[in-house]
Order: structure tokens, then C-alpha cells, then sequence
């Protein structure tokens, strides 16, 4: 698991993490549970450019990048996915991601990987990149146990018990119907 | 004459304000600078001496308590009030305390600044002390990151020419300290209370060569004696109190060797007592008056504010951040008789509407036996109830009353007293329902004991006047089964 941090912080990460790229690619090839947000999700990719231009490197372990916006985006934000149902969180970021990967979700609130195209995070074998925090594993309980399932079946070959999970679904749907209504700003490319 | 009409201005638009039944604390403001742009200026010509107080925690209490103990010195102070601590909230402050023609001399203004307000405050009138209380992850979604605020507060005072009373404990606030030379640094000296550690929540990395720091003592959170390997360390302290003892009655501070006895109750309340004591001792206030003024000093509202209900002393205090939760589980959960715990939690622009920071408080702290229920409340109640399962307390002491009323009727039909924390849009409702809880208390009109007429007598009775008859309903049903009828309970 990769969280986020301030640009100070995340500069002594990538630093620190250069020797381990190679391992960390091989892993996420052969199937390993991740969960990256945020700053962690932007630094899996090539790079990051920043307002001035500037290029900040990433660790390079998947084909995407990110840019610096205008203006962060910051909002709850609702995202819709075929595999985990309706996800709900929280994003605050100022970089804009793209990538052609398979995403996490599409957005029905807020505005996701670039607030452009509709869509959010990235879903590669068992990793999980996307901006979603609040934080997201508790009131995502599904997306909660396909990484710790998948951890597991790859470790033991077998399958796990499912949980109580009522609390954490309440919360979620709480949180959906709250904020689907809530105006929001269209795509760019939206009519 | 364009600053008189622009007084005059904010003074009827904020009348009107009121009238029409808004707060419009800033309205007022937002008038003037419209009139006269950069309004704030004039605080130069009004008082003798201006500090500002900024920082992530303790703005408020420092400020007010620096204007108690200057008025109990004989000096006439202007403040201004919480809420009111962005360049906006300052002006307003202006207006008001202007009389009808010219302006009324103070010998010191006490304004408490919002720490995104700084550069725009010290642009039009730089003040004669800046505080600098501590920094600690707040609403990340209005302030952005910890390093951009700093950096954005330094380069507005680069050329500053005040004094800085700067934290000394803290890493964050000791950043300010290459702006200047001679400042004034306050502090705790090494194992001045024997603090809980609590959960470290912020980043402990040293902001100038990104190694960790190591700590010979911690008080709380980051803060404590500090130092880097590259040379980066807590600075040697002007004004330290040597030790703090926890007194029934409240904390006790002793500095170079004079005791201050207070009215505060809460440990991390050392660090404002000590920032308002230098305040003063920098305008020669006497110990003797300091004393004086510290025993006689009101808390402010919904800060460990005590309410009689049930005939239990319940407490609430506002809840802003993980550092200002841990605080207060702590000073809550100081003593073992049993309770019950409320939180509020709102996620409206002025709570931060991103309510991920409660999952940076040390909850686990309130996993206890002695903890009876928790009820979790507020526009995000499902939230808060959530965090409250992960620190593995049982479910089944977990509810979700959304409604603070609701929680509060609940609440009352335990024994035990309960304690509330609550964000800012919570505080000032749930001051207004527990006054009138306690002024029930004071008629005579409570506690009627268990039998179901007299309960519903009570409830009709408030419900009444205040024309909400829904509460009325599912405050009878709250005497049935309530787990069930949670259940039920479809979310608004």
C-alpha cells in the first residue's frame, strides 16, 4: 500500500523506493494486492510535470502520468464500478492523471483522474490506483475484501469467510445518496 | 472620509443583517473593504499595540485569554470574536468597535488570525507580536498541505518587522525561526507532566534535510525537544515553564519559579496559558495581576464547557482535528467512571467537508469498559459511527442518531453523564440544546424516573413549544427496541 503525502514527503519516498522499482514491477505482474492513493497512485507512473514545468519522476511501474492543474480538485467524490458496486470517498489532488489502463470506476460525482474524461483510478491485475480516500477501505468493504481475498488465495490457495459488513455498507450508502444530487461541474468534453 | 462613509456602511448593513435574522458576523466587513480596500489598516492608527495569534490549535483561547488578563491590568482591548479570523472577520471587527464618528483609541488589539488570512492581514497592517502557536494537519481541503501554508505564511513575512513568540516544542512552528533574528521561543522544559503519548500522526521528518528527528522528549503529538542530525533542533526556550501539575481545579503552571494557578482544565492548555502569560509580561503585566486575571478567566463556549443535566455534569468541547480529538479523549477519559460519548460530526464548508482527519484520532483510546455507548451524530453520524467499530469496540454500543436532538433525548435516559465532542457547525446547536437541557434541570422539570407517562409528558412538554412534533414520535420510539429501529431508519 502506497498513501499520498506533500510533494517534501513524497520526494524522500521515490528516493528511497528507486533500488526496490524492479521487485515492486514483478510483484504487481505475479498478481500482488495494492492499494495506491492519491500521491502513491500519481508516482507509480512516469512522471509528474508541475506548474513550472518541471518534471518530477515517478517510479515508472505502469505507462502513466500526471500533470499539475490549474485549480485542485477537491470534492466527494462517487464513482460507479461493474465489479465493486457504487464507491464513495473523498479526493483532493492537484495533478491530473491519464492513462489507457482498464479504470477503477466511472465518476457520477466530482471529478476523478483528470475531471475531463468521465473516468477514475486504474484497476491492473490486483492493484488499485485511484484518488478516492475518506478513507476509502472502510466504507468500500468490497473493495476492502478482494485485496485482502486476493492476498490470501495467493498465499494459501484458499478462500475467506465474508464478514459483517452492515455499518460499512450504511455508511456508504449514506454517503451516495448525500452527495448524488449535488451539482456538479460537467466535463470538458461533456455537452 | 471614504473610511467614515465605508464604517457607516458596514454599521447599517450589519444592523440589517441581524435584523433579518443572520448571524452576519463578516457582513459588516465585506461592506467596508468594498469602500475603502484596504480597511484593515486603520488597526494601526486605533491601538497602541497589535498581536496577532495564528496556528493551528489554540488561536482562540490564547487570544481571549491575552484580552482577559490586559483588562485585568486596567488596559482597554480590542478582539475579536472566533469565527471572524479572516481579513473579512477582522474588518468587521473594525466596524464594530468604531463609534458613530472617528475611531475609539485601545491601547492593545488581540486578533486571532486565520492562518490562510496571514499574508493578506500582514500586508495591510503588520502587527507588533506575531504568535505563532503550532501546526498540525487541519482541513487539508481548505488549506491545502502543512509545507505549501508555511511557505506561502514565510514569504509574507519576509519582512517583518514585529516580533515572533514562536512555539518552541514545535518543528512546524520553529520553521519561522530563520526569518529573524532575537525572537521570543516558549515552550515546555523536558518532562515537565508525564503526557500520554498518543498516536503520532504528523510527519516527523526534519524540514531541512528530510531525515527523521529524534525526540529526547515528547509532550504530545510532535511536539517536544527535538533535534536533526544536520543541526535542525528545538531552539533553547526565552520562556519555559519548568513544570505543570494537573490540579482539581485546574492546571498549574510554574515559571521561573512563580506559580500560576488556572481555571483551564486540559493539559494541552499549558501551551496557550504560557503563549498568553509572555504576551503580557511583554507589556509589563505583574505576575500579581496575571494570577488575578487567570483564576477569574471564563473559558470560552463549547471549550470543556460543563452543562448540569440529569444532575451529571456532561462536558462538550469542539473538535477540529486529530490533535484537538486526542486531546480531548484524553482529558475525557482521564478518570474511570463510566459514560457514554457523543460525537458530532458535520462536514459543512466550515467543518472542512472532508471528513477523512477523524480516522487520525487515537479513537482507540476510547475502547474502554467504563464506556457505555457511543453515539455517533451529525450529518456524517454513519462516519464517525464507523471509525468507532474499527477501534474493535462493540457494535451493539454503537448508534446513529443523525439528529443532535435526538442524540441528546437519547442520551439523557442513561445514568451516566455524557461526554460530546462536536466540529464547529455542531458546537453552537448543541450549546443551544443543552443550555436549555440544563434550564430545565434548574425549574425543577427533570428527571420524572422511568415509569412511560412522565417521560412523554417531558417530551410533549418541549416538543411542544418548539413545534416539532416528529421528535415527539421518535422519541417514543426510542422506547422500544432502538437497535431494530435504527434499522428501519431510513438516512435523510
Amino acid at each position: 500500500m502506497i498513501g499520498g503525502g506533500s510533494d517534501r514527503e513524497q520526494a524522500i519516498v521515490t528516493n528511497k523506493l528507486q533500488p526496490l522499482v524492479k521487485e515492486i514491477k514483478d510483484w504487481i505482474e505475479d498478481g500482488v494486492s495494492s492499494l495506491t492513493i492519491c500521491g502513491g497512485y500519481q508516482f507509480l507512473g512516469e512522471y509528474y510535470k508541475k506548474k513550472n514545468g518541471e518534471k518530477l519522476k515517478g517510479m515508472g511501474i505502469l505507462p502513466l502520468y500526471s500533470e499539475a492543474g490549474k485549480n485542485r480538485l477537491m470534492t466527494n467524490l462517487l464513482i460507479s464500478t461493474k465489479q465493486f458496486g457504487n464507491v464513495v470517498g473523498f479526493e483532493n489532488h492537484g495533478g491530473r492523471t491519464y492513462h489507457n489502463l482498464p479504470p477503477l470506476g466511472l465518476v457520477v460525482n466530482g471529478y476523478g483522474n483528470n475531471g475531463e474524461n468521465g473516468e477514475e483510478g486504474l484497476h491492473y491485475h490486483h492493484l488499485i490506483g485511484t484518488y478516492l480516500h475518506g478513507p476509502i477501505l472502510p466504507k468500500n468493504p468490497r473493495i476492502a475484501d478482494y485485496l485482502i481475498e486476493k492476498a490470501y488465495e495467493r498465499k494459501t490457495g484458499r478462500t475467506l469467510e465474508p464478514l459483517n459488513d452492515t455499518f460499512e455498507n450504511e455508511a456508504n450508502e449514506v454517503v451516495w445518496e448525500r452527495f448524488l444530487h449535488k451539482k456538479r461541474t460537467k466535463y470538458k468534453n461533456e455537452s | 472620509m471614504k473610511t467614515q462613509v465605508a464604517i457607516w456602511a458596514g454599521k447599517i448593513i450589519g444592523v440589517l443583517s441581524r435584523a433579518l435574522g443572520h448571524g452576519g458576523s463578516t457582513i459588516p466587513g465585506i461592506v467596508a473593504r468594498k469602500l475603502d480596500a484596504k480597511f484593515l489598516r486603520h488597526s494601526r492608527s486605533i491601538a497602541k499595540t497589535i498581536f496577532y495569534i495564528t496556528g493551528t490549535n489554540g488561536k482562540t483561547t490564547t487570544a481571549n485569554l491575552i484580552s482577559h488578563l490586559l483588562q485585568t491590568a486596567g488596559q482597554s482591548v480590542m478582539t475579536n470574536r472566533e469565527g471572524s479570523n479572516m481579513v473579512t472577520g477582522l474588518s468587521a471587527c473594525l466596524v464594530q468597535s468604531a463609534p458613530l464618528i472617528g475611531w475609539k483609541k485601545y491601547d492593545v488589539a488581540v486578533l486571532e488570525v486565520d492562518e490562510a488570512s496571514l499574508p493578506n492581514a500582514i500586508a495591510e497592517c503588520p502587527s507588533d507580536y506575531l504568535l505563532i502557536t503550532n501546526f498540525f494537519r487541519d482541513q487539508l481541503d481548505r488549506y491545502g498541505e502543512i509545507d505549501l501554508l508555511i511557505k506561502k505564511m514565510k514569504d509574507s513575512l519576509k519582512y517583518f518587522a514585529g516580533n515572533f513568540i514562536i512555539n518552541a516544542d514545535d518543528p512546524f512552528s520553529n520553521r519561522f525561526s530563520n526569518l529573524k533574528k532575537d525572537n521570543i521561543y516558549v515552550g515546555l522544559n523536558a518532562h515537565a507532566y508525564p503526557f500520554d503519548s498518543y498516536l503520532m500522526t504528523e510527519s516527523r521528518y526534519c524540514p531541512n534535510c528530510q531525515n527523521e528527528l529524534s525526540y529526547s522528549s515528547v509532550h504530545y503529538g510532535h511536539l517536544g525537544h527535538y533535534h536533526c542530525t544536520c543541526g535542525f533542533k528545538r531552539p533553547e526556550t526565552t520562556f519555559a515553564a519548568e513544570k505543570v501539575f494537573n490540579d482539581k481545579k485546574g492546571i498549574r503552571l510554574v515559571i521561573d519559579d512563580e506559580e500560576y494557578p488556572t481555571t483551564f482544565k486540559g493539559l494541552y492548555n499549558a501551551y496557550n496559558v504560557l503563549f498568553a502569560i509572555q504576551a503580557c509580561q511583554a507589556l509589563d503585566v505583574k505576575p500579581d495581576v496575571l494570577r488575578k486575571g487567570l483564576m477569574t478567566y471564563q473559558n470560552s463556549k463549547g471549550r470543556m464547557q460543563e452543562f448540569l443535566v440529569n444532575g451529571k455534569v456532561w462536558r462538550l468541547n469542539l473538535v477540529k482535528n486529530p490533535a484537538g480529538g486526542n486531546v480531548t479523549l484524553s482529558e475525557y477519559f482521564e478518570g474511570d467512571e463510566t459514560k457514554l460519548l457523543m460525537f458530532c460530526l458535520n462536514d459543512n464548508l466550515a467543518d472542512g467537508e472532508d471528513i477523512s482527519w477523524i480516522w487520525d484520532i487515537d479513537m482507540e483510546l476510547a475502547n474502554r469498559d467504563e464506556l457505555e455507548l457511543f453515539i455517533a451524530s451529525g450529518t456524517r453520524a454513519h462516519d464517525a459511527a464507523l471509525r468507532m467499530k474499527y477501534t474493535g469496540f462493540p457494535e451493539k454500543k454503537i448508534i446513529i442518531l443523525p439528529d443532535m436532538n435526538e442524540a441528546v433525548l437519547y442520551a439523557k435516559r442513561f445514568e451516566s453523564p455524557t461526554y460530546i465532542m462536536a466540529t464547529y457547525t455542531c458546537l453552537s446547536p448543541m450549546i443551544s440544546i443543552l443550555s436549555k437541557e440544563a434550564e430545565k434541570e434548574n425549574k425543577g422539570d427533570s428527571n420524572l424516573e422511568t415509569s412511560t407517562i412522565p417521560l412523554l409528558s417531558r417530551y410533549t412538554q418541549s416538543v411542544w413549544r418548539q413545534g416539532k412534533y416528529y421528535l415527539l414520535k421518535k422519541a417514543m420510539r426510542m422506547e422500544g427496541d432502538f437497535s431494530t429501529s435504527r434499522r428501519n431508519q431510513k438516512p435523510k
